[in-house]
């Protein structure tokens, strides 16, 4: 469900109050994360990249004009922020996220997380955006495309390619449950 | 498990809870405001950066930072042309260019969602160091989709062709979505052929073109030449429909090549 900002909180956020702004992204700030979490597998990394995001939309607040949009809005601001912060580490050295071992780890599901994650690090960006968002955050395709900055054809098209990548021996209408 | 469920755990793994982000986030918009705005954090990956870089990676920077240069310069070049929909194109062979346009697109297309692998990619030293570019010769595409230009109908991205430096006479670049069967359209340096349509660029009106032409035989204003090989700017577009399996057609009188890209729109919104 697309979730809908108060309309009263966005004039006032875009007047300049920070305290109606900080209203407004706090609903958004746990999902931003988590896309930020699922583009960059670093949860410090993650929280720089929605702190920057946050800024960006503090300063662009202005170009939000329909209170429906104001997720799919921050979301794009965060993947943004996820791809320039990878930029930033030039080459990066893909972080595999390996989590300490416990006694309630079983080694196959920590080794399958770490499988399934290299495989999304190879993604290229705008890819794995399509899958973090809709099958970690859940978001339907026609919320995914306009963060994507696509149409929602094209962002199927790169949720069947990633499938197929992701697990080439799944079928794909088996892969969308 | 279904592959949603396994996404889920495997980074749920690396996503523990930020439960001071939503407050630390409060405290950085007050923050901005009473800087005007113009105060931004330093991220912890910031202040690693610069630190422990080895020379060859210096040195391979230097080189992107030179070929970028080159592509900013044809941006700077493209938004100077794009009222005009493209500088003053220097002779052209009508009859050699009918030639060339009469050769049917031999691109790959493919099933929609299907595996876009891009490539063939070759090592080439224009004069600038070598950079990795597309196609297998004599003529490359060099770019890139990151950072290209948003606007509401697509995308336009800076390329350079770069020719090798005995190649001559008229090259012609088409090229498509190979999924959705899109053109992709020109603009800007080189774009020629029939208008396809029309779009607003920064605030200004510009006719897409079918295709994208330059003489290597010519002196072009447009293009730059170093160790004597060509350099020629284009600005393809690609529709927001697009699928992100983008596929060129290079034709000139003695070949015929075909490089596939895929596109990462980097900034559609801000």
């Amino acid at each position: 469900m697309q979730q809908v900002a108060d309309p009263n909180l966005l004039m006032s956020a875009r007047g300049g109050s920070e305290r109606a702004f900080s209203e407004l992204l706090r609903p958004l700030v746990d999902i931003g994360y988590r896309l930020a979490c699922g583009m960059l597998h670093d949860a410090q990394a993650a929280e720089d990249a929605v702190q920057e995001a946050s800024l960006t939309a503090w300063r662009k607040l202005d170009r939000v004009r329909d209170e429906g949009k104001v997720r799919p809005w921050f979301l794009s601001i965060v993947a943004n922020e996820c791809r320039n912060s990878r930029r930033r580490k030039w080459v990066a050295a893909v972080n595999l996220g390996l989590p300490e071992l416990s006694i309630h780890s079983s080694e196959e599901r920590v080794l399958r997380g770490v499988d399934l994650r290299r495989a999304l690090a190879q993604l290229n960006d705008q890819d794995r955006l399509v899958v973090v968002l809709y099958f970690y955050l859940d978001l339907p395709l026609e919320e995914v495309a306009p963060i994507v900055g696509s149409s929602v054809g094209a962002a199927k098209a790169r949720l069947y390619r990633s499938i197929r990548r992701l697990r080439p021996d799944l079928e794909i209408q088996e892969a969308l449950k | 498990m279904t592959l949603r469920d396994d996404i889920h755990a495997a980074v749920d793994e690396v996503a523990p809870p930020a439960p001071a982000l939503a407050g630390r986030i409060a405290y950085l918009a007050a923050d901005a405001r009473q800087a005007h705005g113009l105060a931004r954090p330093v991220g912890r990956g910031r202040l690693m950066s610069g630190l422990g870089r080895s020379g060859s990676l210096a040195a391979a920077l230097l080189i992107v930072l030179l070929m970028a240069s080159l592509v900013v310069g044809v941006r700077v070049w493209r938004d100077r042309n794009l009222m005009t929909g493209g500088p003053a194109a220097p002779s052209i062979d009508p009859a050699a260019l009918s030639q060339l346009e009469a050769r049917p697109l031999n691109l790959p297309f493919q099933p929609f969602g299907a595996e876009c692998t891009a490539g063939p990619w070759t090592t080439v030293d224009a004069g600038h160091g070598p950079v990795t570019a597309s196609g297998g010769g004599p003529a490359y595409g060099f770019g890139s989709w990151h950072g290209a230009t948003a606007t509401r109908w697509g995308t336009y991205a800076d390329w350079l062709i770069l020719t090798e430096p005995n190649l001559t006479g008229l090259v012609l670049v088409r090229g498509m979505d190979l999924e959705v069967n899109l053109p992709v359209v020109f603009v800007g340096p080189h774009a020629a052929g029939s208008v396809v349509g029309t779009d607003t660029i920064a605030g200004k009106p510009v006719q897409q073109h079918s295709e994208a032409v330059f003489d290597t035989g010519h002196h072009d204003p447009t293009a730059s030449r170093t160790s004597n090989w060509g350099m020629w700017p284009i600005s393809p577009g690609i529709d927001k429909a697009e699928s992100g399996c983008i596929g060129f057609q290079v034709d000139g009188p003695s070949f015929s090549e075909i490089f596939i890209t895929i596109d990462a729109p980097a900034d559609h919104h801000h």
